[in-house]
């Protein structure tokens, strides 16, 4: 050993900095993870709230998820069966959509009735001051939203569609109404599916 | 030189943005809103002094061979602990700043003062190095921000994320969008650099006068 001494100091000196700065990784990811994981949970929660304000619980569906997958469903990430006393209220689809510089997550909910209860994006990083305004509550809760249905086909005006998109933020808008029409479909089988079987079963 | 005079070396003479020309990644990326801004220079500052101080405590330590390594390492300690800290306390800058939090780690400010500076100087000095480099930085972001969300939306301040309207100082539609968009952050800062470098030439000959 004694002939490579200071090689073995470079080796001892690089594993006790690495190891040192491993620890305190530890460290601070122990106290912070449930921090994080909670604030996760809660915007979540807020997310879904906003989707469908006539509920007040949501269970997640995972075959529910899986059967729409199937079934050829586009940019779906998770649904939720909307719960108010213990009844049914409605659905919230979790939908990715491309938008022009960012995936757009939105939380979409569809009530009971089959009609679209609200829009919400969750996340995107569309360019500010152009596709960002897709966050804007006047874009998200237009007249075309308001009145959607689960039988309906959004488009964007430029498209011959409802739906008046953000000036010079077509693409991103387009998304958007994409993520709806997504989630208004996906509605549309579920609820169908479930006034088949007599509409009292609630799962 | 004194701990003040440190300090403003790194905000004005080797300001790292505009005289160093460094760190330019995040400087284009993330000036469109004075919050970024701000988010962004409090993240780098806190990394800077952190390893500065750690680099500089370990400087007689650290064989010169193993150096880089050893820098890196500590870099990306306090950078993580940065960015995970961030995502617990304010989730929604963390998620506005998202990826460029992590790349702090390969931001060449804070290597090219591990390597230049806190390598060669003693805790303090280190400390004072990382405060001034990280308020120049800020500075300059916050220069690059002003002028493009000021006037290319219209709005100071604006943090949505936040609940906070910021100042409308007139109408969105009148904003130069291409200001916000990629091409607008080449522009500002390109002529941000030539004003500068022309004040410093100038200022430079009269000395020679």
């Amino acid at each position: 050993m004694g002939k490579y001494k200071y090689e073995w100091r470079l080796i001892m000196v690089l594993t006790i900095i690495c190891v040192v700065s491993g620890g305190i990784l530890g460290l601070v990811n122990a106290l912070t993870e449930p921090v994080i994981k909670a604030q996760e949970e809660l915007a979540q929660q807020k997310a879904l709230q906003e989707a469908l304000p006539s509920a007040t619980v949501f269970r997640a569906e995972k075959a529910t998820l899986e059967a729409l997958k199937q079934s050829g469903s586009t940019g779906l990430v998770e649904v939720y069966r909307g719960l108010r006393d213990e009844q049914p209220a409605g659905f919230v689809f979790i939908v990715d959509q491309q938008g022009y510089a960012s995936l757009i997550r939105m939380a979409i909910g569809i009530t009971q009735a089959g009609n679209l209860a609200g829009v919400n994006v969750i996340s995107q990083s569309e360019t500010p001051g152009l596709g960002a305004k897709v966050t804007n509550a006047e874009f998200l809760t237009q007249q075309a939203f308001q009145e959607a249905t689960s039988e309906s086909q959004l488009a964007v005006t430029k498209d011959k569609g409802e739906v008046d998109a953000i000036t010079s933020a077509t693409i991103s808008s387009r998304a958007v109404v994409r993520g709806v029409n997504a989630a208004l479909a996906a509605g549309h089988s579920l609820l169908a599916a479930e006034n088949e079987i007599g509409g009292a079963v609630s799962d | 030189m004194t701990k003040w005079e440190i300090f403003k070396n790194g905000v004005f003479n080797e300001n790292p943005t505009f005289r160093l020309i460094l760190g330019m990644c995040s400087t284009l990326a993330i000036t469109t809103a004075v919050v970024n801004g701000i988010g962004m220079g409090l993240a780098l500052t806190l990394v800077l002094v952190g390893s500065n101080v750690i680099i500089s405590l370990l400087r007689n330590v650290i064989p010169k061979e193993i150096r880089i390594p050893a820098y890196v390492v500590v870099i990306a300690t306090f950078t993580t602990i940065v960015d995970k800290t961030m995502a617990a306390a304010t989730p929604d800058l963390h998620g506005v700043l998202g990826i460029f939090i992590p790349l702090i780690v390969v931001n060449c400010i804070v290597l090219a003062r591990a390597e230049a500076y806190a390598s060669k100087h003693n805790a303090i000095e280190s400390t004072m190095d990382g405060l001034g480099m990280g308020a120049g930085y800020t500075v300059a972001l916050l220069v690059v921000c002003v002028i493009r969300e000021l006037l290319g939306t219209g709005t100071l301040l604006q943090a949505k994320d936040f609940g906070f309207a910021g100042f409308h100082l007139f109408a969105e539609d009148m904003g130069v969008k291409l200001l916000i968009l990629p091409p607008g952050a080449f522009l500002t800062l390109g002529l941000l650099l030539a004003g500068i470098n022309w004040y410093v030439a100038k200022r430079e000959e009269k000395k020679h006068d």
